[in-house]
């Protein structure tokens, strides 16, 4: 996606435009551009709801490592899959078909999902990728991870959460205006370190694997360190040191963790990792 | 369990050895420091003048885990060259050789052929039975190779902790973060314990040994699928990582040249604990890898890696990451000093064939590693916390499963590498959670405290830090009878920095013990200023 495509959209727009970009612009073979089109228009429900507040959670769920797309959305209606998986094909008969798709359908063992789809609470998107994919095993999860085919810069949800603070607060980029900003929850990354798709450059991501770690246990040795501790770690950056050095680094993370335990005292945490 | 280095061989007060003055230096006519600050060659060796026991702790945390103050004392004294001798030349330090028969080779053993022929007849006569039991059995063996993975995971940590050479145990976590090879995948303890002592056999020797090796090594073969690759289907992956991750870096191949190394490959596995080279299963056509041609085998594909000085130059870019600091991916980004370095580090490697030590001796000896912005500014690892921590401030190592288990918490479980790539280190060590239980951790070794809060008192071996202050009043009597003093001392010592900001909340601390009517020096008060000292952000540096 090229900066000239960047103009506000709503939610659902940007669900329906991004589909065309990823199916379109790029050099994906034509069945799986019209699977996109043909599988995933959003129904009004998964996408912005006029008149519901938006203060929902949205929970990304990524299972890295590989998986076989074409058996898993299977494009039964298209000679040319069994054409090239003479083997391995999924017969059309056991194909679970999707009522909304013409010729695509879901991989047999996908029951829990199919029903979902049908109901109306599952939406696939297909065709997401760039051309000439690069092979390092590392480069391109930094590709996935950040959306830029350079594999540089923020994460695509952590500039979705920028947007959210910075923006006009209704998920559009562009530039921060400070009038419109507005306090936004941390994006929360359930494991031990917040992945590059997280990192943003104005909300930076908390993570954790259990929220009974959020607390420093020397004070239980002596009430009397309670207070110096608090006064340690809430220097923030000190005067005598280079904003740009790892010290630095290390003085605002304490802090953050500082207030965060403030911030979100008696379980808030907790009720968010949940 | 003690830091060893103090106890075995060196003392205190040993006799300053004579350092022929180096190159055009005058060591006898100190300089005023603005000169100097110009004149300064970052790749030039570090006067001995300029070697104080700051320097001394830097190095005792770099090339090592962290030294105690006696340790440090007798480096200082010493002077650059005998203290980066003494670390390097491991063999002359005795220590116990690694016993080969420590952990069981048996537990996950091939099957014999009577075991393959019974489960063959008992899946063709759908014998459910006998099938149910070869199941059982099976999994008794993973469960049992688990519980061996956890030994000796400790026995390494445990050995980092004791070890009287921390630089040999630096380097073997060194190849292991290079050559990283994860247990969740290959679920083979005794390979995994054998890969490790390949590492430690060549910590400090030759990279092209370890190169030939590691196309050899059971487990690296079977984490990078290379035991099924075979004449005609050859796997990619060991051919495209010993380039990418392990040897040259991204930009000095090609696709192709993965093709055909891949194909040099072929019929490289093992059998058991051996390895095996299946002539039947390697391509015998001729290759081209690297502009080099003919009839190559794995060896072939390695030698025609070493030759290139893009091999030798992504070594010690990546030993000045591992020693000294961060350096920009790309070569065009480094500034023009870090690449003269970094050119004069590889002509010197390609010189010595790819020996280790005096690319490392250069290294810890160069005013670059010295430098201000350099010290106190690596990020800890959970590694050389946990066992800093335990060698420095000599705690109690108290449950090593428990450190295991904050080292996971913290993102570095040994043997248990995130990919292939090792681990990223750096800032990405840290974030929001990371601290806290880096901070816990400390907390555990000082106080037997759980990380997690409950359960306390899991470990009631009790620390009594009041050997530091006598180590530290050694060299200044002055920490006896000025709390102050004793304050700024065990600050340096601990953090290795003595500014205002980090010393008010410890002051404040100390000052409220002593209005009540307590004592500066009690146990409980040097474990509490100690407990502060570790829980500050600059901590995480060393």
């Amino acid at each position: 996606m090229s900066n000239e495509n960047r103009s506000p959209f709503t939610r659902r727009e940007f669900l329906n435009s991004s589909l065309t970009f990823a199916s379109a612009a790029l050099t994906v073979p034509s069945f799986l551009q019209r699977s996109a089109f043909a599988v995933a228009q959003p129904e009004p429900g998964l996408a912005s709801i006029p008149g519901v507040d938006e203060g929902r959670i949205l929970v990304v769920l990524q299972l890295s490592g590989g998986n076989d797309g074409l058996n898993t959305v299977v494009p039964f209606g298209f000679d040319q899959y069994y054409r090239v998986r003479s083997g391995i094909g999924i017969n059309q008969a056991q194909v679970l078909r999707l009522s909304k798709a013409d010729g695509v359908g879901l991989h047999p063992a996908l029951t829990g999902l199919h029903d979902m789809h049908e109901e109306g609470l599952l939406s696939i998107i297909q065709g997401v990728g760039y051309p000439n994919p690069n092979r390092s095993h590392f480069k391109s999860m930094d590709i996935w991870h950040t959306a830029e085919s350079t594999a540089t810069g923020d994460g695509w949800l952590g500039k979705y959460v920028d947007s959210q603070c910075c923006g006009s607060g209704k998920g559009e980029s562009g530039t921060p205006d400070p009038a419109l900003q507005k306090p936004v929850e941390p994006p929360i990354a359930i494991g031990r370190t917040a992945p590059l798709a997280l990192q943003g450059r104005s909300v930076v991501p908390v993570s954790f694997e259990s929220a009974d770690l959020f607390r420093w246990t020397g004070q239980d040795a002596d009430k009397a360190l309670a207070d110096p501790y608090n006064a340690l770690v809430e220097r923030g950056v000190t005067g005598d040191v280079d904003s740009a050095s790892n010290t630095a680094f290390l003085m605002r993370t304490a802090l953050r963790c500082a207030s965060l335990q403030r911030s979100h005292p008696e379980g808030r945490l907790h009720t968010l990792a949940r | 369990m003690r830091g060893g280095i103090g106890s075995q061989g060196m003392r205190p007060n040993a006799s300053r050895q004579t350092i022929p003055p180096s190159g055009a230096s005058q060591p006898d006519a100190p300089r005023a420091p603005t000169l100097r600050k110009v004149r300064i060659d970052p790749s030039s060796p570090i006067d001995d003048a300029d070697f104080t026991p700051a320097h001394a702790r830097h190095l005792l945390w770099r090339a090592g885990f962290g030294g105690t103050p006696e340790q440090i004392h007798t480096l200082a004294a010493w002077g650059p060259e005998r203290s980066v001798d003494y670390l390097l030349n491991i063999d002359a330090i005795p220590f116990d050789a690694v016993a080969t028969d420590v952990f069981k080779s048996d537990i996950m053993r091939p099957a014999t052929a009577e075991e393959r022929m019974a489960a063959r007849t008992a899946a063709r006569a759908q014998d459910e039975e006998s099938l149910a039991r070869f199941r059982v059995m099976r999994q008794q063996q993973e469960r049992a190779d688990r519980l061996q993975i956890r030994e000796v995971q400790e026995w390494w940590l445990a050995r980092m902790v004791q070890t009287p050479r921390p630089l040999e145990e630096k380097m073997t976590l060194f190849w292991h973060g290079h050559f990283a090879t994860s247990y969740r995948t290959i679920e083979n303890s005794y390979h995994m314990f054998r890969q490790n002592q390949l590492f430690r056999a060549n910590a400090l020797g030759n990279f092209g040994t370890l190169m030939y090796g590691i196309i050899r090594d059971p487990a690296m073969l079977a984490y990078l699928d290379n035991n099924d690759s075979r004449k005609g289907r050859p796997n990619e992956n060991l051919a495209r990582e010993l380039m990418e991750l392990f040897s040259l870096g991204v930009g000095n191949y090609t696709e192709a040249d993965i093709k055909e190394g891949a194909r040099a490959l072929t019929g490289y596995t093992f059998y058991d604990d051996e390895f095996e080279f299946r002539r039947d299963d390697h391509d015998n056509g001729k290759k081209s890898i690297l502009g080099r041609t003919g009839n190559l085998d794995g060896d072939g594909f390695v030698t025609a890696i070493l030759e290139k000085r893009a091999c030798a130059k992504f070594m010690c870019r990546k030993l000045h990451r591992y020693f000294i600091a961060d350096l920009p991916e790309r070569e065009r980004d480094m500034d023009p000093q870090a690449k003269e370095f970094i050119n004069e580090l590889a002509t010197l490697m390609i010189s010595r064939r790819y020996d280790i030590k005096p690319v490392l001796r250069r290294l810890l000896l160069s005013n670059r590693f010295y430098a201000p912005e350099v010290m106190a500014q690596q990020i800890k690892s959970p590694v050389q916390l946990v066992v800093g921590a335990v060698r420095s401030l000599r705690t109690p190592a108290r449950s090593l499963s428990t450190l295991l288990d904050a080292m996971d918490l913290m993102g570095q479980s040994i043997l248990f590498p995130p990919s292939v790539k090792g681990w990223d280190g750096g800032r990405t060590w840290i974030n929001t959670s990371t601290m806290f239980v880096r901070q816990n951790v400390l907390t555990y070794l000082l106080t037997g405290r759980k990380p997690q809060g409950r359960d306390a008192g899991a470990s009631i071996e009790t620390y009594d830090p009041a050997f530091l202050v006598n180590e530290l009043a050694e060299r200044d009597p002055s920490v006896r009878s000025d709390t102050d003093a004793m304050l700024r001392a065990m600050a340096r010592f601990v953090v290795g920095r003595d500014g205002d900001s980090l010393l008010a909340p410890v002051r404040a601390y100390v000052s409220g013990v002593v209005s009540e009517g307590g004592s500066a020096t009690s146990p409980a008060t040097l474990t509490g200023i100690l407990l502060l000292l570790t829980a500050s952000p600059e901590y995480q540096l060393c």
